[in-house]
Order: C-alpha cells, then sequence, then structure tokens
C-alpha cells in the first residue's frame, strides 16, 4: 500500500517533455553516414575500373552492398537505444517500425552482398570455388557465415508470417541472437573488408562508431531496465470493469520522481516466476499522479490476461514511459476523442488532463455492452468540459449506418470537426477508418493522433 | 523543482539555421574525414591494355623481377628493379620464376626447328590488372605449339608490407599452378584473392589474345 506518497498532497506526475532532435537532424546523421560509408568506398577507388569487367563491377557492388548493408545494421541498433532523443520526438511504435523497416532493408543488402560476392569469386574458379572460399577458405569466412546465417534466421522470424507462428518467448530469444549474428560477420569486415584491411583511420572510425553504439545501446536500454529494476512498483489495487477488462493501479514510494503524462504506455513485467523476463506494452487509463498510475487491461492473449489476473501487492517492473501521442496535441483547439473497445483507456487519461475549453466530444465504439467499461467516469469528465458522448455499440451489422466514421455520419455528429484535433485509440482497422473519415471531412492530417493497440 | 519542460510533441518551430546546421557540420566532418583516408589510385581488378607491343622479342629474354631484398618498399620509387641478366632458377628471386627459367644462356635458337616441348616460343607481356590494392602485370612464355609453359610476374603491388608478404607467399604459387595448367584455372591462395583476382585476369587475357 501507498506509503510515504501519502504524507504529501497528491499532484500529477511532471510529463518528460519533448526531445531536442528536429527532423532534419535525423536526416543529417543518415546523411552523414551515407556519406561515409559511400565517401569511404569511392575514395578507396570502389568506381575505378567499373566498366572494365565483370570482376570488377561485382566486386565494386559486393563492397558498397556490403559497406551499406551495415549501415542499415547500425540504424538499426540505434533504434533499439530508445534514446528519449528519439522515443520523445517519434514515440517508441515508429522507432519500432523504423527498426523493422531497417532489418528487412540491411537483409535484402545482405543477400546482393552475398551474390555479388559469390559472383566476383566465382569467375575464374567457379560458384563452388567461390562458396568454399566464402564459408572456410578465406581467414573469419567461416565465422561470417555463421553469422549471416544467423542475421538472415533472425529477420526471416520478424517477419509477420513467421512471427505470427513462433510463440513471443521463442521469437525473442531468437531475436537476441542478432548479437552474436553481428558480431561474427563484424570480423571479416576489418580483415578482410578492403575498406578497412589496409587502410587504418577507416578501421579505427569503423571500429569505434561499433564500440560507441554497443555502448549507446548499454547505458540507454539496459540502463532504463536497471533503473526500472531498483524501483519496482507494486499493484496497489485491481478492479474488475466489464467483461474480461480490469483496471490495475501501480504504486510506487518513489513514484514522485517519476515523469509521466496522459496517453503514455509503460512496458510492464510482473516479477512472478515464469514471467518476469516479459515485458508488455499498457497504455495510462488516467491521468498519472503520485497517487498511482492505472492500467486498464482487457485480457486479449496469454500475457494480458495474465496481467488483468494480477494480485494485489505483487510486483511490478514497469518501464517508460513511451509514446508521443498525448493530449498535448490539443492544445487550445477543441477535441474529438475516438475509442474503439479497451482503447477507451487511453482516452479517459486525454479527458483527464483536457480543459473546459476544448469541449470534447467522445465516440466510444465497441462490440458489445459487456465491453463497455469506465462509461460513468467519461461521462462525469465530459459534463465538467462541457462535451458530449456517444456510444456505438453493438456488432457492425447492427450498426443504423454502414460505416460509422464516414465523413458524412461524422459531420452530421460534430459539425465542427475540421476545426476539432481527432484523437483516436483502438485497433488498427477503426484507426484507420477514423484517420480516412475525418480526413475527408476536412480535418489536416496533423490534427488527426492515433495511438495503436498498446494494452 | 517542478519546471516543466515543454509538452511532448510540441516543438517551437526551428530556425532556419537551427535545421540547416547539423546538415553542413556533419557534411564538412564527413567530407574531411573522407580526405582524410588513403586514396586509392586503383581500384579492384581492371584491365588495362599495355600500349606497347605486347609480344617481346624473345631473343632478349629481359626479365623483371621484383627485388627480393627490398626491405623498405618506400624507399624504392618503382614497384620493379629491371634485372639485366635472367633470372637463374627460382632461388634468385620468389616471386619471378616457377617454371624452368627462359633461356638460361643469351643463346637463343631461332634458325634450327624448334622442340615444341621447350618453352622458347613467344614471350607476351600481359596488360596490367588494376585491383584495390595496386597492379599486377604477368609476363607470360608459350612454347612453339602454344602451350603456356611460363609465367614471370613484372609488376604487382609492393608499397605496403602486407601487400609484399602476401604477394611474396602467393604469386610463385600462382605462377607455378599456371605452368602446371597451363592455364589460368589457379586456385586462390587464402588471404590472397585480390590479388588471385588480378592475377587470373591479367592471364585469361593473354590467353584470350592469343590464337
Amino acid at each position: 500500500m501507498p506509503q510515504r506518497t501519502n504524507r504529501m498532497p497528491i499532484r500529477k506526475l511532471r510529463s518528460p517533455g519533448t526531445s531536442l532532435i528536429r527532423d532534419t537532424d535525423v536526416g543529417a546523421v543518415i546523411g552523414f553516414l551515407t556519406l561515409v560509408v559511400v565517401g569511404m568506398w569511392w575514395h578507396h577507388g570502389g568506381m575505378i575500373g567499373f566498366g572494365n569487367s565483370i570482376v570488377t563491377k561485382m566486386t565494386a557492388l559486393d563492397q558498397i552492398t556490403g559497406l551499406l548493408c551495415s549501415e542499415a545494421g547500425l540504424l538499426g541498433l540505434i533504434l533499439v537505444t530508445r534514446t528519449p532523443l528519439l522515443e520523445r520526438k517519434y514515440g517508441l511504435d515508429r522507432l519500432l517500425n523504423w527498426h523493422r523497416l531497417l532489418g528487412v532493408t540491411m537483409s535484402l543488402l545482405l543477400i546482393l552482398h552475398i551474390v555479388f560476392s559469390v559472383w566476383a569469386w566465382s569467375i575464374p574458379g567457379g560458384v563452388f570455388n567461390a562458396v568454399k572460399s566464402l564459408t572456410g577458405g578465406e581467414s573469419y569466412m567461416a565465422l561470417t557465415a555463421v553469422g549471416t546465417l544467423i542475421v538472415l534466421l533472425v529477420t526471416l522470424s520478424s517477419l509477420k508470417w513467421f512471427r505470427n507462428q513462433l510463440s513471443y518467448e521463442m521469437w525473442y530469444f531468437v531475436h537476441l541472437t542478432v548479437y552474436v549474428g553481428l558480431a561474427m560477420s563484424f570480423s571479416h569486415q576489418i580483415v578482410l573488408g578492403s575498406d578497412f584491411a589496409t587502410d587504418k583511420l577507416a578501421r579505427w572510425f569503423w571500429v569505434g562508431i561499433h564500440v560507441v553504439i554497443i555502448l549507446w545501446i548499454i547505458w540507454s536500454r539496459w540502463g532504463s531496465l536497471v533503473t526500472a529494476c531498483m524501483r519496482p512498483l507494486r499493484v496497489a489495487s485491481v478492479t474488475h470493469e466489464a467483461q474480461g477488462v480490469t483496471s490495475v493501479v501501480l504504486q510506487g514510494s518513489r513514484l514522485h520522481q517519476h515523469r509521466a503524462q496522459a496517453g503514455q504506455f509503460y512496458l510492464l513485467r510482473q516479477v512472478v516466476r515464469g514471467r518476469w523476463w516479459q515485458a508488455n506494452p499498457f497504455s495510462l487509463s488516467s491521468v498519472p499522479t503520485t497517487a498511482g498510475l492505472r492500467f486498464t487491461i482487457k485480457a486479449r492473449g496469454e500475457a494480458s490476461e495474465a496481467m488483468t489476473k494480477i494480485r494485489v501487492g505483487t510486483k511490478v517492473i514497469a518501464e517508460g514511459p513511451y509514446g508521443v501521442c498525448t493530449p498535448d496535441a490539443v492544445g487550445e483547439k477543441k477535441a474529438l476523442l475516438v475509442a474503439g473497445g479497451v482503447g477507451i483507456g487511453p482516452i479517459v487519461s486525454y479527458l483527464e488532463h483536457l480543459t473546459p475549453s476544448s469541449e470534447p466530444i467522445v465516440l466510444y465504439r465497441a462490440h458489445s455492452n459487456k465491453e463497455v467499461s469506465h462509461l460513468e467516469e467519461i461521462e462525469a469528465l465530459v459534463k465538467e468540459r462541457n462535451g458530449r458522448v456517444h456510444t456505438l455499440i453493438g456488432p457492425r451489422a447492427k450498426l443504423k449506418v454502414a460505416d460509422p466514421f464516414s465523413p458524412k455520419v461524422l459531420l452530421k455528429l460534430i459539425p465542427d470537426l475540421a476545426d476539432r484535433v481527432v484523437m483516436v485509440a483502438g485497433p488498427e482497422s477503426m484507426i484507420k477508418a477514423v484517420q480516412r473519415g475525418s480526413k475527408a471531412a476536412g480535418v489536416p492530417s496533423e490534427n488527426i493522433h492515433a495511438e495503436r493497440a498498446w494494452w | 523543482m517542478s519546471q516543466n519542460r515543454p509538452p511532448i510533441g510540441r516543438q517551437s518551430k526551428p530556425t532556419f539555421a537551427r535545421q540547416v546546421m547539423p546538415a553542413v557540420a556533419l557534411t564538412a566532418v564527413g567530407v574531411g574525414f573522407v580526405s582524410m583516408l588513403d586514396g586509392a589510385t586503383t581500384g579492384s581488378v581492371g584491365l588495362t591494355a599495355v600500349a606497347t607491343n605486347p609480344v617481346v622479342d624473345p631473343n632478349v629474354p629481359t626479365t623483371i623481377v621484383a627485388d627480393p631484398n627490398a626491405t623498405a618498399p618506400a624507399a624504392q620509387p618503382t614497384n620493379t628493379t629491371l634485372a639485366p641478366t635472367p633470372v637463374q632458377g627460382n632461388s634468385a628471386a620468389p616471386v619471378a620464376t616457377a617454371a624452368p627459367a627462359a633461356p638460361a644462356t643469351a643463346a637463343p635458337i631461332t634458325a634450327a626447328p624448334s622442340n615444341p616441348g621447350a618453352c622458347d616460343g613467344d614471350v607476351v607481356a600481359s596488360p596490367s590488372a588494376q585491383f584495390r590494392y595496386g597492379v599486377i602485370q604477368l609476363q607470360t612464355q608459350f612454347t612453339t605449339a602454344n602451350v603456356l609453359c611460363n609465367v614471370t610476374v613484372l609488376q604487382f603491388p609492393n608499397d605496403r608490407r602486407t601487400s609484399v608478404q602476401i604477394n611474396n607467399y602467393a604469386l610463385p604459387i600462382y605462377n607455378q599452378e599456371a605452368v602446371q595448367n597451363h592455364s589460368a584455372k589457379i586456385r586462390a591462395v587464402s588471404g590472397a584473392t585480390y590479388s588471385w583476382q588480378a592475377y587470373v585476369a591479367a592471364l585469361q587475357a593473354v590467353l584470350d589474345s592469343r590464337p
């Protein structure tokens, strides 16, 4: 139960604040890395004799694809640091999405690198000899071949179809082996890579940039985990809200030191045997205060179901907060909040944060009455803020209108829609429908904010 | 204590300088860094045709060998040293010849019908094969039956200690294999694959030019 915090007045937690990073900075860093990589290749003579023979062409291509493959890998690693510099600008979900894209890019470049290398080396000796050299004949190539295989398997395991076949833990541990794979493949770059084998400065730069990123991962990624472990929270209360929907309030003696904002989410791990290594994202469902962090959780899968059955007093390690979809986006404007199912959680937290000038309108979409939660809470909050609530309950086929989020329906319900900031939380399909509908109804796209399914 | 940072997602509009400066600074650093790297004048393997007539008069078997005693390659202004006398066997220079050297005495047989097995046919210089670490150029000799019977390395990169080490080790092996197989079908020596690619490219170019 709450201890020291009770002696202090309850207050909202401070906001984690914005990031200093700009889009142009990200562009500059990517441009810098690309410039150095391509420049290195060019300066070392990558282009000389490009047109002369097939060997020349293939060798040049195998070098540049190898270098760009490494660059994509490095950028992907920067994203997993979850550095606040990037996270507070773009949000964790976008960072992870880019990480995925970079992973796929890296693997495609890797495949090209392999094809070009084998091609270049096979010109007089044949493909068999080339493969033999490249998987063992050359120094460190046996190591590299194994590393390459690991990297490709990790990418494969993250593709949607394979990802769905694997259990979370299986996927997670396969994914962790990518560090081993990358380390194994790094050896051949330094020993055989013609850009680094003979050019000392280039070699130091390349090793240096890898070391810096590894230290950054340890500092930022593991550091935040260690911090979270050092100040664990405890479950203060568990409330049944609706069928399969539960609210969990987490408390901690040092909660007043946290910074968090309504609309953000945490990665929660229960410190219970068999679950401690599993972190899952859950959105705040009320404004975070020194009195506690509330999460509204729907049992949708094995992990979230375990979370709904958590016992009072259980230790929980909370990493975060993450996410940039916060009610700060509303500013001085009016708001339209759209919730789908358990997406109502973040919507409640937005509402609490909004001022009466926002006159919030809440659209609450749910498949059945049993799913509906927090309705009285919302009605009270909306009333205080001169807003109103519309509920759309029932299976899609039974709704009066075919598409409840078509611009026509939306404008009829909310005539001043174009002046409002739209915030959506719910399943992907509903987010898309709302985005499409409100864009067509005249809401500029920078005023549409979506929180994906994180609960 | 309670000073609040600006809210998430609400950055003030950046000034032009704020937008452009990082890119300019990083570009300058990048360009500076790249220009500080060792510039290679040569790229990966590329053949340059020899301007002079590639067929060398077999009567004057001038063999050009790398100086085996070059401990400080930097001190050598040129890659190769002109040896006025033919190389005697394998012992003189590690890179020079693998097969029995071309006519050991300067008494070539010109009038008498050639023995098809003897290595006394055309001497042909290869085009120079440019690759990442420098240039490899070969001199080949054929029997009168047009079979490759001798390969000598005219030029190889020796501006780096590693290159000298690798090539001193690998090139004689390539010479030997080329002569044994009478072709450019040579296995790469581990660690000397770039040299191997250039070597094969040069040798193949000569073989392709033969009738």
